[in-house]
Formats: structure tokens, C-alpha cells, sequence
């Protein structure tokens, strides 16, 4: 069964046609790129298999959960699907530990358990240092670690990661990209968006082109 | 298991949320005012026209529409002149010691207007302190015996006539309502990019870039600014009627109080809603088009400084403005309350009012915020809707539409406010229970002001990006702990400020509260209005300096929290 299925699916905007007729699926494991230009509806399909846009017409399902379709959405179950937003969406508010820690309150662990987790994930992600720094003293680099930390901390099935790599250094990239292939290699399944031809070729399966309305998947490697 | 417990508590109670805000719109605001309108259609005889075919045909009622128009026209034209100047000389001139100086402008709309205007009519009428001052003088020099001397009692002679008359009325109401004006310009000022002036500049002089580039972009707020004033002028009851100039809001008042002629009350709202209607649209087609001029804007302040002159020349000029509109009014009421024993007396002989009052301001001010929040919320935040799998009957349409309709008590005017809900609420039964208490009093002043505070929520919320509670739904986060733990903390400062604003604005409510209040129940305003007419100026006075300073203090903690708050933002936290 895919993680993710999404089948003929249209959204618009007012008169603007973001995606039209689209289907896909990815397998657990894989790792998928939507790649196109500006404006082709990358972002667009990320926010649909997220559920934070309803469609037209078409559906969604998430682990066999229709998610997203005409008559509704529903929340994805928690721990299921992680995202990192093109403009991060970091919480101004909140401390590094406590973006990590917030999402992962609704997952069932114990305190303590919670705590070795936020360790575990920023530490991954390098940003343990800065647990107790806001938002707005990190630089570019940092918030970009610090929102991959929040869309994995909960261990989800399904990764969505919309220019995930945009802001980070190229020591920075090579190693995030090293831990989402470990990841898919332990069943995650991720779906980015990019418009960078080397990201996608480092850790796509299968690339869904898209241009003007015209969608076609090919398996690379 | 849980999850889907989880889930089913969080469809439910996003679900029982929505039915209580669509609840509570029904009962303050809807109910009351669709009633009011279905009652004004029967007599003894049945169904009728009769009251509004007489408002649309006697000449006297178009008589009293030019003269609130023109009272309205006047006060927005005036109060948007000085507004802007004021907010110029703050944002754009950066003239000295501006944050002082921000606070002073704040002063003349905490002052409730009525309040202005008994302290206007104490310094102008005929046994005013300026005419005191003259004839003193006169006693000292000889009945005008200098030529200044001669022109200051001819221009005292022609105000103190005019006190009376519509100019008065566009007088005190255009000194009370420019802080609305100074306010949407400087925060349209304050967001202005500093670099659209300094492209216009590698090109034109800086009276052109003024003229060409920065006039226009902040011409929607300015226009924003004028359009309020125009709305609480054409509905405004109180300073016409201290200023006895005849206007609608005082013939609806007199319609219900003296004849208890209740369609004609009503109908007598038709020609306030339909002006009030038009000015909202022109102003929505005026400003529509060009409201995203300004929000995508990098939040740099503008600091185009004028030459030192200039600057000083528009610190002095502010400064005495301040003075005199909102300084001047309250010497003259502290000095009228003297000596200090009439605050004992005040406080004794209004004890109750008093203690109503702040009851009843916090009440409404606590119902007003929560209930524009949680309509403000479900309207910007479709796919929170979605959350709870409601599409298929989309509240956000329901909450729209009653959003819309809230500005109709508003522009019906204060007292068709207190008609409506006396005829909804003084019935036997269930709605004696409101009516014969306190919460009757809570309704209007909810029912007047919510529109305000919805409309300032739904402009705060547009500032916060959507896509941070979006990073909690994709989390699976319940709607409550989005709202909770994401935008309640970054919206905070906000919340206290619309709490506060709605406070001040129910605590120097009277418009609406003059005719609602059941028997036993008054608050500080309408006492004062009824001592106006008998009783002691002393005491009149006395306690209108109590209720500006309650609403001083009010102020002045909303301010300061706001102001942390905002810097605490500003800090990242």
C-alpha cells in the first residue's frame, strides 16, 4: 500500500490553475522530488497531501487515511507527517527546545522521554547549543536546521519538504542529505519540492517533472 | 484508540465553539435589532409603512439628515485635517520628545466626548470662565479699553453663540475624534518603506515626493481614519444633545423617551443606516484596491526630517493642540470640582454607578474580545474549519455574513441599540432575566462596540502568518492548543490592547445605555447625563474627572503592557 496516493487531483485560484488533474504515489521508503520551475504547483501539491488546502476535485490518502479531498479535510494522525514550510514558519514565541518538544506532546511519551527525544533530534541537527535561543537570533542556516528538526522529531512515516536545503551551507546539505537517506532506508517516505537539479539527483527515486500542466514521473537511479 | 478520542473531542468541540460565537451574534446583536425592525412594521391595525413612508416624506426629517450629515461631514473633514498634520509631525517630521507627545494625542478620545463637551460649554457659555476672565479684566482696564482686549470679546462673543449650533457640535466632536485620524496615518507612516521616498528623491524635490509619492500611498489610511470619524459623529447621541443641536440620534432618543413612539424610532434609524452604508462602501471601493499598497511594505520608518524650524514650528503647534483639546478640558473640570470635598461627595452620592460601571465595562470589555476573536478566527482561518470535517456547511459564510450585519447596530446609532433590546428583552418570562439585570447593560455596550474589535482582530490576525498554526496541524496539534499555544502568544499585546480600547470605549458609553438601563441599575455616565440636567455642576464635574481617570488608568496599563508586549516581540520572544 503507498504512503501516499494522490489521484487526479485539481486545485485552483481563483482563475489561476495551480494543479490539474494530478496522480501520484510514493512507496515506503521512497524518496520523491516534484521538480519544475516557479509557479508550477510544487508547493501547492505539498500543502494538498499536508491537507492545508482542500482540492477541487480528486483525493488524498496518507497511510491509507484519506486526508484531503472534496467534502473536507481531516488533521493527519500526530507523528504521521512532518513538513518544513518554504518560510519555515518557525514559531517567534517559542524556544528551539520547545519547537521540537510542542509537536511532539501529542505522541504519547513520557516526559522524560520527550526530553531524551528534543536531545536526540537537535543534536542531530546540530543545534543543541542553541536549545534556549528564540528564532530571531538564529541565523538563516540555523532556523532552516531548526525547522528540519521539528518536521522530524516525531518520527513521522511521511516527510514533506518544500526548497528544504535553501538556506544551508554545502558541509550542511551533504549532511542533511546523508540523514534523509538513512531515514527512507528505515521506511520514511519523503516528498520534496526543489527547482535544483543536484538536490534532486542526490536523494530522489523518482522524480515527478512538472511544467505547464504536464506531470511526468521518471525513476532515476 | 486515543487518537481517534482525540480526534472526536477535537471535531466536537470546534464544533460546540462555533455554535456558541454563532450563538451569542444572534442573541446581542441580530435578534434584538431584526425584532426592533419587524416590530417598527405592525400597529393596532397590522401590517405598516406608515413610519418610514413618514421619515422618506416630512421635510422635517430631511431637515434633521442634512444636519447630521453636515455635522458629520464637518467633524471628519476637520478632525482628518489636524489628524494628519499631528501624525506627520510624529512619523515624518520626527519632531522631539514625539512619545510624550504620542500620549498626549491619545488624550482628547479618552475623553468621552460628552465629557468635552460639558468642559467646552463651561470655558464658552455665557457664564463660562473665558466670560468670567473678560469682565474680570474689564473691571481692572476699563471695558475694553486695549484693541486685543476688543477682538478677544468679539471672538468670545461668537463662540459662545455658536457653542450651540451645529458648528459646536462640529467643534467638539473634530477635538475629541482626531486621534482616530493621527492614529491610522502614523501606523500607515510607521510602516512606510523609507525607500520609495528616497527613489522618489533621486528625482523630485521633497515637497513633490511628499506630494506625489507619499500623500497617495497613505490616502487609505488617512481615508480609513476620516471614515470612522464620520461614522461615530453620524451616529453619535450625547454631545448633540448637551449641545442641544437637533439631530437624528436625539429625535429616535425622543421618539421612544417621550412619546414611546416605537416604529417611528425605529424607522427614524433607516436614513442613519442607509448614509452610514453608503460611506462604508465608497470607502471600501476607495480603499479596497489600494490596501495591499502599504502591508507588503519592509517596515522601515520613514525619517524625511524637515529643517530644525520647521520641526519646532510643528512640535509647538502639536503641543498647543494637545492643550487645548485634551489637556484644557480637564483643568477646566478639576477646576469646576473644587474644592476636593466633592469627590467625598461624588463617590458617596455615586457609589453604586461607579462600582456598576467598572463591572459592567469589564464584563463587556471580556465578551467583546473573546467573541471578536472567535469571529475573527473562524472567518480568516478556513482550513481550521476544515479540521473539524464541517465543509460541508461552512460557518465561516454564516460568520461573515453576521460579521457584516454587526456594523448595523452600530450605524443605527446608540439609541435604537437601547430601543431594540428593551423591545426583545422587557417581556415576562425568560427575558425579564436579562432585562431586569445587569446583563441587559453588558448586551449594549457589546452590541455597539464588537464591530470595532472584530474588525481590529481580523486586521491582527492577517499579520500573523497562517503558516505557523499550519506547522502544527501538519503535526496533528488539536485546534485548542494552535489557538492556546501559537497565536494567543503572539497575539497577546493585541488581546490586552482591544481588551483595553473596548473598555475605555464601554466605561463613556451613554449612548445606548441611557435608555437601556433597567430600574435599579445605572452607571457613571447616565448618572452624569441626568445631573447635567439638575444637578450640581460641582458634582457634575467631580464626576466626570472620576471617570477620566479611571479610564486614564485603564489606558495607561493597557499601554504599558501593550508597549512590553510589543517589545518582547520585537526582542524574539
Amino acid at each position: 500500500m503507498p504512503v501516499v496516493e494522490v489521484r487526479e487531483v485539481a486545485k485552483c485560484f481563483g482563475d489561476t490553475v495551480a494543479v490539474e488533474g494530478l496522480s501520484f504515489s510514493a512507496q515506503a521508503g521512497e524518496a520523491l522530488c516534484l521538480f519544475g520551475p516557479s509557479g508550477c504547483g510544487k508547493t501547492t501539491t505539498l500543502r494538498l497531501i499536508a491537507g492545508l488546502e482542500q482540492p477541487e476535485r480528486g483525493a488524498v490518502w496518507v497511510d491509507g487515511q484519506r486526508v484531503n479531498g472534496v467534502g473536507g479535510t481531516t488533521a493527519p494522525r500526530p507523528g504521521t507527517v512532518g513538513m518544513v514550510f518554504q518560510d519555515l514558519a518557525l514559531w517567534p514565541h517559542m524556544r528551539v527546545r520547545r519547537h521540537v518538544d510542542f509537536v511532539l506532546r501529542g505522541a504519547g511519551l513520557s516526559r522524560k522521554q520527550r526530553h531524551d527525544r528534543v536531545r536526540r533530534v537537535l543534536e542531530t541537527c546540530r543545534m543543541w547549543a542553541q536549545r534556549d535561543a528564540f528564532p530571531a537570533a538564529l541565523s538563516g542556516g540555523e532556523q532552516q536546521r531548526l525547522a528540519i528538526a521539528r518536521a522530524i522529531a516525531a518520527n513521522p512515516s511521511l516527510l514533506l519538504l518544500d526548497e528544504p536545503f535553501a538556506n544551508l551551507d554545502a558541509t550542511l546539505r551533504d549532511r542533511f542529505l546523508a540523514e534523509f537517506r538513512r531515514r527512507t532506508q528505515h521506511g520514511t517516505t519523503i516528498v520534496f519540492a526543489t527547482h535544483d537539479r543536484a538536490e534532486a539527483d542526490a536523494l530522489a527515486d523518482k522524480v515527478l517533472l512538472m511544467e505547464a500542466g504536464q506531470y511526468r514521473m521518471q525513476v532515476w537511479g | 484508540m486515543a487518537t481517534a478520542r482525540q480526534k472526536g473531542l477535537s471535531r466536537f468541540s470546534f464544533r460546540a465553539w462555533s455554535i456558541l460565537t454563532a450563538l451569542l451574534l444572534v442573541v446581542i446583536l441580530l435578534l434584538p435589532i431584526a425584532y426592533a425592525f419587524w416590530n417598527s412594521l405592525w400597529d393596532e391595525s397590522g401590517f405598516t409603512l406608515r413610519a418610514y413612508s413618514r421619515v422618506l416624506t416630512e421635510a422635517r426629517q430631511w431637515a434633521l439628515l442634512r444636519n447630521s450629515l453636515a455635522i458629520a461631514v464637518g467633524a471628519a473633514f476637520f478632525a482628518t485635517l489636524l489628524g494628519v498634520g499631528v501624525a506627520f509631525a510624529l512619523e515624518y517630521l520626527r519632531v522631539p520628545f514625539r512619545r510624550l507627545m504620542a500620549y498626549g494625542v491619545a488624550l482628547p478620545f479618552l475623553i468621552p466626548a460628552y465629557i468635552s463637551a460639558v468642559a467646552w460649554m463651561d470655558v464658552l457659555g455665557t457664564n463660562g470662565i473665558l466670560h468670567g476672565l473678560l469682565k474680570k479684566i474689564e473691571t481692572v482696564s476699563g471695558p475694553q479699553s486695549a484693541t486685543g482686549l476688543a477682538l478677544f470679546s468679539w471672538v468670545l462673543d461668537v463662540a459662545t453663540a455658536r457653542v450651540n449650533t451645529a458648528a459646536g457640535a462640529v467643534f467638539v466632536s473634530s477635538l475629541s475624534y482626531y486621534p482616530i485620524v493621527a492614529l491610522t496615518t502614523a501606523l500607515a507612516l510607521r510602516r512606510f518603506d523609507r525607500r520609495l521616498v528616497e527613489a522618489a528623491r533621486l528625482a523630485a524635490s521633497r515637497t513633490q515626493a511628499l506630494r506625489s509619492v507619499v500623500l497617495p500611498l497613505l490616502a487609505p489610511s488617512i481615508v480609513t481614519g476620516a471614515l470612522i470619524v464620520f461614522l461615530l459623529t453620524l451616529v453619535g447621541f450625547a454631545v448633540p444633545s448637551l449641545l442641544q443641536v437637533n439631530v437624528y440620534p436625539i429625535e429616535i432618543f425622543t421618539s421612544f423617551s417621550a412619546f414611546y413612539d416605537f416604529p417611528s424610532a425605529t424607522a427614524q434609524a433607516l436614513p442613519l443606516i442607509a448614509c452610514g452604508v453608503a460611506a462604508v462602501v465608497l470607502g471600501a471601493l476607495y480603499i479596497g484596491p489600494r490596501r495591499a499598497w502599504l502591508t507588503g511594505a519592509v517596515r522601515v520608518r520613514v525619517s524625511i526630517r524637515g529643517g530644525a524650524a520647521l520641526r519646532l514650528l510643528a512640535a509647538l503647534a502639536c503641543w498647543a493642540l494637545i492643550l487645548v483639546s485634551g489637556v484644557l478640558p480637564i483643568a477646566v473640570l478639576v477646576w469646576r470640582s473644587l474644592p476636593l470635598r466633592s469627590y467625598s461627595e461624588a463617590v458617596a452620592t455615586a457609589k453604586e454607578e461607579i462600582v456598576t460601571s467598572l463591572f459592567v465595562a469589564t464584563a463587556a470589555a471580556t465578551v467583546i474580545t473573546a467573541l471578536a476573536f472567535s469571529i475573527a478566527y473562524l472567518q480568516r482561518r478556513k482550513w481550521g474549519l476544515s479540521q473539524g470535517s464541517m465543509a460541508r456547511w461552512d460557518w465561516s459564510h454564516f460568520l461573515r455574513l453576521a460579521s457584516l450585519l454587526s456594523l448595523a447596530p452600530f450605524l443605527a446609532s446608540g439609541p435604537v441599540i437601547g430601543i431594540a433590546l428593551i423591545a426583545t428583552w422587557n417581556r415576562p418570562g425568560i427575558p425579564a432575566l436579562v432585562y431586569d439585570s445587569i446583563l441587559v447593560v453588558v448586551f449594549a455596550c457589546v452590541a455597539r462596540f464588537l464591530f470595532f474589535a472584530q474588525r481590529a482582530f481580523d486586521a491582527a490576525l492577517s499579520d500573523v502568518h497562517a503558516s505557523l498554526e499550519e506547522a502544527a496541524f501538519v503535526s496533528g496539534v488539536p485546534w485548542w492548543r494552535q489557538v492556546g499555544c501559537i497565536l494567543l502568544p503572539l497575539m497577546w499585546p493585541v488581546v490586552i490592547g482591544i481588551w483595553g480600547l473596548s473598555f475605555v470605549l464601554c466605561m463613556g458609553e451613554l449612548d445606548a445605555t441611557a435608555l437601556v438601563c433597567p430600574p435599579g441599575v445605572t452607571t457613571l455616565p447616565v448618572r452624569i447625563f441626568s445631573l447635567m440636567h439638575y444637578g450640581p455642576s460641582r458634582l457634575v464635574a467631580a464626576l466626570s474627572v472620576i471617570t477620566v481617570i479611571v479610564i486614564l488608568a485603564c489606558a495607561g496599563v493597557t499601554a504599558a503592557v501593550y508597549a512590553k508586549g510589543k517589545r518582547m516581540r520585537h526582542a524574539g520572544r
